[in-house]
């Protein structure tokens, strides 16, 4: 039987072998091992949806051109010759903001991990599951400026009413009757870690990332991190919008909310062919626990029957990812596999096969890596 | 090749333009310049590569019957990668279907069917 592996590397790929690719490589398929140059992995053109090659996010901050793409629409066809964000609904004083008036209410960095909820997809093997198949790159870092959210309810004014924001954005599909992608988070959550940005790693933050402006909510998946925002409706109630009751499920219908603890191999990357000796590994990991978040990195290379701690490195950031870095000793050649798991500080551990649910969200299986070692 | 925000910008104005439906923003015309709100777009380099992706993913649609109902049903709204990579049983590329169809797709009943088929069969689970 031919597994997902040898159907691609024997160039069976016609069902759709090409149509992931890289800036500058576009005849590369989604599986194959990673060039070292990197570069965007588009998995769909329309509307982009690009994974962040792991060779890239080896450093802290992912650089804005190797940041990951997804919208379920693309961006706004069009622009106003002003942007504005209205904050309405249950407030007492409805208020509009230009770009201009948000920043006269200050600017504070916060540096931000965000993964596609969808993030792993792809390494689930579901029968009937829709989306984009993402394999582990749909996750990125940016030092984002710009203000909390809090400010602006604030000077609205939230009246006693207000339990949730709906957070709109310019973005809409080339249908009509498509649902409009309308996501809306508690509005506790949105006076405690909302954040409004408008650069993206020093930059004016780019059309693919949400510019110019857009929300961040640190801890969640990246769908509740609306782009391209124009309006927060203040309401009673959750938005019962497609994208809140029906999407972004899980098995038991619970909504896919904040991060899971899961950690991502950096180097070596897949399918390298590696000295026998001592082979240095980085990677990052993270949580949805905000400071402190994950407790410990362990590497195995027997398959998870002994583990190795890893060495935490690099900062710590509330709502970033914490970087860690090891060394493994190859003592024979011929294949290896190198499984990496982190532990969150509530004792949650990143289990080897996370259970599928049918909309593949919120993969945070191992990350299994398979090279080669040879005698030097 | 110097990047050109403005030349990405009239790109997915015309993505979103050449479907039926299409509603500028703010009373813009669709097609209108840029404003001075519109963000800097991807690279020249990326936008390149996006284009090829597009053309690549739709060329490497199988032939049969329902290759043109996939045409000019499934890519008003998106690429045919997102449809290539997925493996789905019968019952999966029904309810999208459907799904599709109450969101806007011009098929027709009559055509339901030559599309679930050709879908099945070229995308199918045992693509996995």
């Amino acid at each position: 039987m031919m597994t997902r592996r040898s159907l691609l590397a024997a160039g069976v790929a016609g069902l759709g072998g090409l149509i992931a690719c890289r800036v500058g490589r576009s005849d590369i398929p989604a599986s194959l091992p990673e060039p070292p140059e990197g570069g965007l992995v588009i998995r769909n053109a329309r509307p982009l949806d690009a994974e962040s090659p792991l060779s890239q996010l080896r450093s802290f901050l992912t650089p804005n051109e190797d940041f990951f793409v997804r919208s379920h629409f693309g961006p706004p066809a069009s622009f106003p010759a002003e942007w504005t964000l209205t904050v309405d609904g249950s407030v007492a004083r409805p208020v509009t903001f230009t770009l201009a008036d948000l920043r006269k209410l200050g600017s504070t960095t916060q540096v931000v991990t965000t993964e596609c909820a969808g993030n792993g997809r792809g390494r689930f093997r579901l029968p009937r599951t829709a989306g984009v198949q993402w394999q582990y790159g749909a996750i990125s870092t940016a030092e984002w400026t710009g203000v909390p959210l809090r400010g602006l309810l604030e000077r609205a004014g939230m009246t006693a009413e207000a339990q949730h924001l709906w957070m709109e954005g310019l973005d809409q599909a080339p249908l009509p009757a498509v649902p409009k992608f309308l996501r809306s988070i508690p509005a506790d959550l949105g006076l405690s870690h909302g954040f409004l940005a408008w650069e993206m790693n020093g930059s004016p933050i780019p059309l693919l990332h949400g510019g110019p402006l857009r929300l961040l909510t640190p801890g969640w998946f990246g769908m509740a991190s609306t782009k391209w925002l124009t309006h927060v409706h203040v309401r009673p109630a959750a938005s019962d919008n497609f994208f809140m009751a029906t999407a972004y499920r899980l098995a038991d219908g619970s909504p896919v909310e904040r991060l899971r603890v899961k950690s991502l191999i950096t180097a070596p990357l897949a399918d390298e062919r590696l000295s026998v000796g001592t082979v240095q590994v980085q990677g990052q990991a993270w949580s949805g626990l905000g400071a402190g978040g994950i407790r410990s990195v362990e590497l195995s290379l027997d398959d998870g029957q002994t583990w190795q701690p890893a060495r935490l490195t690099g900062k710590e950031l509330p709502y970033a990812w914490r970087s860690f870095e090891s060394e493994v000793r190859i003592t024979s050649p011929g294949p290896q596999r190198l499984l990496a798991r982190a532990t969150d500080r509530s004792g949650a551990v990143q289990p080897r096969n996370a259970e599928a649910n049918p909309g593949g969200f919120a993969n945070n299986s191992m990350h299994e890596l398979r090279f080669d070692a040879v005698q030097a | 090749m110097r990047f050109r925000p403005e030349a990405i910008f009239v790109c997915w104005i015309g993505l979103a333009a050449s479907a039926s439906g299409c509603r500028p923003a703010s009373g813009q015309a669709a097609g209108n310049a840029p404003t001075q709100a519109a963000p800097p777009g991807p690279s020249a380099a990326l936008s390149e590569v996006i284009a090829q992706s597009e053309k690549t993913s739709r060329e490497a649609l199988p032939p049969g019957s329902g290759r043109a109902l996939v045409e000019s049903n499934c890519l008003i709204c998106h690429g045919a990668a997102l449809i290539q990579q997925q493996h789905k049983d019968s019952t999966g590329w029904t309810k999208t279907v459907k799904l599709m169809r109450g969101w806007g797709s011009p098929l027709t009943d009559a055509d339901e069917s030559v599309l679930v088929d050709y879908l099945i069969k070229s995308y199918g689970p045992e693509g996995r």
